[in-house]
C-alpha cells in the first residue's frame, strides 16, 4: 500500500516510457524462440474450418451428428434421468434440463385421496436408448395422497402397493415419461370391489412347507393382482384382489421361505373356488446332495468357480439353488430338490473370472433318495486377441481393455455372467479369455486418446480381432443448465451411439462419460466420426 | 534517482540481455515433497439405483439390473480401482473388478458400473434380501484393505503413503416372478 500510494504521488510518464521500450527489446527477443504458426487444426469458430468439421477445444474435426445424450442428476426426489438427441455437436452445446423432473402421482381410493403407507416402484426403459432401464422406488403416506417422484424419461410401468394387504395393488402400464413434470392419477380398488379369501399351501397332502412359503396372486402378464404375503405355520393365508381379476388369468405364485429349498410354484387361478381346497406344492420330497469335482480342460481342478443347479423339481415348481463355490481342489457340494423327470435338472458351473475353463451348463440326472456324485469338466475358454497401435504405428502397451457381456451368443448359448479385463502387454497386444457371447468391448488408452467401445462376437473358437490404430478425438463441451438458466454442477452425462445387433435389435452404445464441474461445464473426448 | 539515470540502467539492461528471461536451472528449483495421499469418494447423490434399498423381480425376461456409483478423487493422477460384490459375508470373492482412469480432474468421467443379468444363474437370482457393495480405492487391495504405497522423502528416506478405500451398499430385495411389461 505504501508503495502503491508513493507511485501514485508522483509522475510515472518519465519511468514508464523507458520500461516499454525495455519491454519491447525483451519481447523481441521472446519472440525470436516461438513460432509464429498456430498449431494445425487450430480453430476459433466453426468457419475456421473446412466443412463439414466444426471447430473444437482440441481443433477441427467431425463428431458423428448421431450422438445420443443421458443426463443424470440427483434431486431431492430422486436421481433421473433425461434422454435427449445431440444433434450435430457442436462447441460449448448447451443442454437444458427441466427445472424438475418428476412424477406427481395422485394416489386415490373411493373418490377420495388414499392416506394411509404405500409403496411406490416404477420401472421402465429409455424410449431413446435401447437396452437402458431405470427403476425408482419410494414408500410413505400423504394426507393428500400425492407423492412427488423422480421419474426418468422413457417408457415405465408405475405399482403402487399399499402396506395394507386388504387394498390390492394398482399398476399402469405404458406410462410415458417426457422432460418435466407429468401428473398422474392412480385409484386403488374400493372395498366395495374387492373380495378377499382365505386358503393353505402345503408342500405335501397335510404337510405344511417347514419354513412358511410367500404367496402372491400375479396376472397373466406377470402384474400383481394381490400384495405378498406370508403364509402361516400351518400354511394358511389370506389374499384380497379385485372382483373379475381372475377373469383374464392369474396365477397364485408360491416362493419358498427365508433359506429353504423349495419351490417356486406357479398354480394356475380362475374360480375363488380353487381357495377351498389346499394348493399342493409337491415340494416334499427330501433333498438330494449333489457333489462332485469340477475339471479345468487340462485336467487340473478349478477353484472359485460359482455352482448352481436350476430347472423343474418334484411336484412341477422352479427350483434354484446355489451358488456354491469350489474349493482349492475343485471340489463342491450343494442340495437342492428331486428332479421332475429326467433332464429336468441342469447344473451351471461358471469359473471365475481369468481362469482357462469355460462355462459349462449340462443337464444333470438328480432322481432323489440317494446322494449323486461325479465329476465335470469344463471346456476352455475362448481366446480373444487384438492388438493397440498408436498413430505412428507403435504398439501401446498398458492399455486397459475390458469385454462386458451384452447378449447371448445364440439361443443355445447361455449368456456369460460375467466380464474380463486386463491390459495390452509391451507389444500392444492383448489375449483374454472368456466364454462365447457379445460383449461391449472397451479400450482405454489414456487421455490423449477416446476411449474406444465396440460390439464384438466372441464364438467358441475365440476371435481374433483387427489391430486397431488409435485416433485422435475431438472434445465436445458442453454445459448443463436447468430451464430456469441455473447451472447443473455434479450431473453425469453420458453419450451414447446406437449400434444395430446382428439379430437386427437396436442398442445404445455407451462413448463416453463425463461429470459436469461447478459451473456446469462437461468435457467429453470423443470419437471423430469415420 | 534520475530518470535519465534510470533509463540508462534500463537500457544499458537490455542491451546486456537481449532476450527473454531464461528459465533457472532445474538443479535450483527444490523438489516438492511427496503430497499425503486423500481418500477417493462416491457420489452418493448420483448413485444408481438411487434408493439404498429397493425390489426387483428375479424372472428371466426382467431387465438387466444396472449398478452405477460416480466417483471422485481429490488427487487428480491417482487410478481407481474398485470392486462389486454380491453377498460379501457369504463370498467374499469381487464379482467384478475394474480400474477408473484419472482424467485430470477430481470427479472421475467414468463410474463404477455392475450390470447384473437373471437371464443366468448367479447370486441376485435366489429369491430373498441380497447385498451389493461397491468397494473404490485408490490402492491396490489385499482382502479388501488398501495397501500403502511406499514414498521417498526428500532426505532420501522412505515413508508409507496411505491409500483409501471407500465402499456403498445396496440392499436388493429379490421377488420370484416375471417382470410386467413396462
Amino acid at each position: 500500500m505504501i508503495r502503491s500510494s508513493h507511485l501514485r504521488g508522483r509522475d510515472c510518464g518519465a519511468i514508464i516510457r523507458p520500461i516499454q521500450v525495455v519491454a519491447a527489446v525483451f519481447l523481441a527477443g521472446c519472440n525470436l524462440f516461438n513460432d509464429s504458426t498456430p498449431p494445425e487444426g487450430t480453430c476459433h469458430r466453426d468457419q475456421d474450418c473446412p466443412p463439414p468439421q466444426r471447430c473444437y477445444v482440441d481443433g477441427c474435426g467431425t463428431l458423428p451428428a448421431d450422438l445420443l445424450a443421458e443426463v443424470i442428476t440427483s434431486a431431492a426426489t430422486g436421481v433421473t434421468s433425461v434422454d435427449m438427441p445431440l444433434g450435430a455437436p457442436v462447441a460449448n452445446m448447451p443442454l437444458v434440463l427441466p427445472d424438475r423432473q418428476q412424477l406427481e402421482l395422485s394416489v386415490r381410493r373411493g373418490g377420495g385421496p388414499y392416506p394411509a403407507s404405500v409403496q411406490l416402484l416404477a420401472t421402465g426403459q429409455s424410449t431413446l436408448l435401447p437396452g437402458v432401464y431405470r427403476a425408482a422406488q419410494t414408500a410413505g403416506a400423504a394426507a393428500n395422497g400425492i407423492f412427488q417422484v423422480g421419474l426418468s424419461t422413457g417408457v415405465s410401468s408405475v405399482v403402487v402397493s399399499p402396506l395394507d394387504p386388504t387394498v390390492p395393488p394398482t399398476t399402469r402400464a405404458g406410462v410415458i415419461m417426457d422432460a418435466g413434470v407429468l401428473s398422474l392419477t392412480l385409484d386403488l380398488l374400493p372395498a366395495a370391489q374387492v373380495q378377499t379369501v382365505q386358503g393353505r399351501v402345503l408342500a405335501g397332502p397335510g404337510q405344511p412347507e417347514p419354513v412358511p412359503p410367500t404367496v402372491q396372486l400375479l396376472g397373466a402378464d406377470g402384474r400383481s393382482l394381490s400384495s405378498r404375503t406370508v403364509a402361516d405355520r400351518d400354511g394358511g393365508f389370506q389374499l384380497s384382489f379385485g372382483i373379475g381379476a381372475l377373469d383374464g388369468g392369474a396365477v397364485l405364485q408360491v416362493s419358498p421361505g427365508p433359506g429353504a429349498i423349495g419351490a417356486v410354484a406357479a398354480l394356475p387361478i380362475s374360480d375363488p373356488a380353487q381357495f377351498g381346497i389346499p394348493f399342493i406344492v409337491g415340494d416334499s420330497a427330501a433333498p438330494v446332495e449333489v457333489s462332485g469335482q469340477v475339471l479345468g480342460p487340462d485336467g487340473s481342478p478349478v477353484a472359485g468357480a460359482s455352482i448352481f443347479i436350476q430347472g423343474t423339481v418334484v411336484g412341477g415348481g422352479s427350483g434354484n439353488v446355489g451358488p456354491t463355490v469350489s474349493g482349492d481342489a475343485g471340489t463342491f457340494a450343494l442340495s437342492t430338490l428331486p428332479q421332475a423327470r429326467p433332464g429336468a435338472l441342469q447344473l451351471w458351473i461358471v469359473p471365475p473370472p481369468g481362469s482357462i475353463a469355460g462355462l459349462v451348463r449340462t443337464p444333470v440326472d438328480v432322481p432323489g433318495g440317494a446322494p449323486v456324485a461325479g465329476s465335470w469338466t469344463c471346456p476352455a475358454r475362448p481366446v480373444l486377441s487384438g492388438g493397440v497401435l498408436l498413430p505412428d504405428a507403435g504398439p501401446r502397451p498398458g492399455a486397459v481393455v475390458r469385454l462386458d457381456p451384452v447378449l447371448p451368443l445364440d439361443a443355445g448359448i447361455p449368456l456369460p455372467p460375467s466380464g474380463v479385463s486386463g491390459q495390452t502387454g509391451e507389444a500392444g497386444t492383448f489375449a483374454l479369455r472368456l466364454d462365447p457371447g457379445v460383449y461391449q468391448l472397451e479400450i482405454q488408452t489414456g487421455p490423449a486418446f477416446p476411449v474406444l467401445r465396440r460390439l464384438v462376437r466372441v464364438t467358441s473358437s475365440g476371435a481374433e480381432l483387427p489391430v486397431v490404430t488409435l485416433a485422435a478425438g475431438r472434445t465436445l463441451t458442453a454445459r448443463i443448465l436447468r430451464d430456469a438458466g441455473t447451472v447443473v454442477p455434479q450431473a453425469l452425462l453420458r453419450v451414447y451411439r446406437l449400434e444395430t445387433l446382428e439379430d437386427g435389435t437396436p442398442r445404445a452404445l455407451l462413448l463416453g462419460e463425463d461429470t459436469s464441474d461447478p459451473l456446469g461445464a462437461v468435457r467429453l473426448l470423443l470419437p471423430q466420426q469415420q | 534517482m534520475s530518470a535519465g539515470r534510470l533509463l540508462g540502467l534500463l537500457l544499458g539492461a537490455a542491451l546486456a540481455l537481449p532476450g527473454c528471461l531464461l528459465p533457472q536451472e532445474d538443479h535450483i528449483i527444490q523438489p516438492l515433497p511427496p503430497l499425503l495421499n486423500q481418500p477417493p469418494r462416491i457420489l452418493e447423490n448420483l448413485l444408481q439405483p438411487a434408493s439404498r434399498f429397493f425390489t426387483v423381480r428375479n424372472g428371466g425376461d426382467c431387465p438387466n439390473l444396472t449398478f452405477l456409483a460416480p466417483v471422485s478423487d481429490p488427487d487428480v493422477g491417482d487410478t481407481l480401482i474398485y470392486n462389486f460384490y454380491v453377498d460379501p459375508n457369504l463370498f467374499p470373492a469381487f464379482v467384478k473388478q475394474a480400474t477408473i482412469p484419472n482424467n485430470g480432474e477430481a470427479d472421475r468421467s467414468d463410474p463404477a458400473t455392475f450390470e447384473v443379468s437373471f437371464a443366468t444363474p448367479g447370486p441376485l437370482q435366489q429369491p430373498g434380501d441380497h447385498v451389493v457393495e461397491v468397494l473404490v480405492s485408490d490402492g491396490a487391495l489385499v482382502n479388501r484393505e488398501p495397501q500403502p504405497k511406499p514414498v521417498t522423502l526428500l532426505d532420501g528416506g522412505t515413508a508409507l503413503n496411505p491409500t483409501y478405500a471407500v465402499t456403498y451398499a445396496w440392499t436388493v430385495t429379490v421377488v420370484a416372478g416375471p417382470c410386467p411389461p413396462p
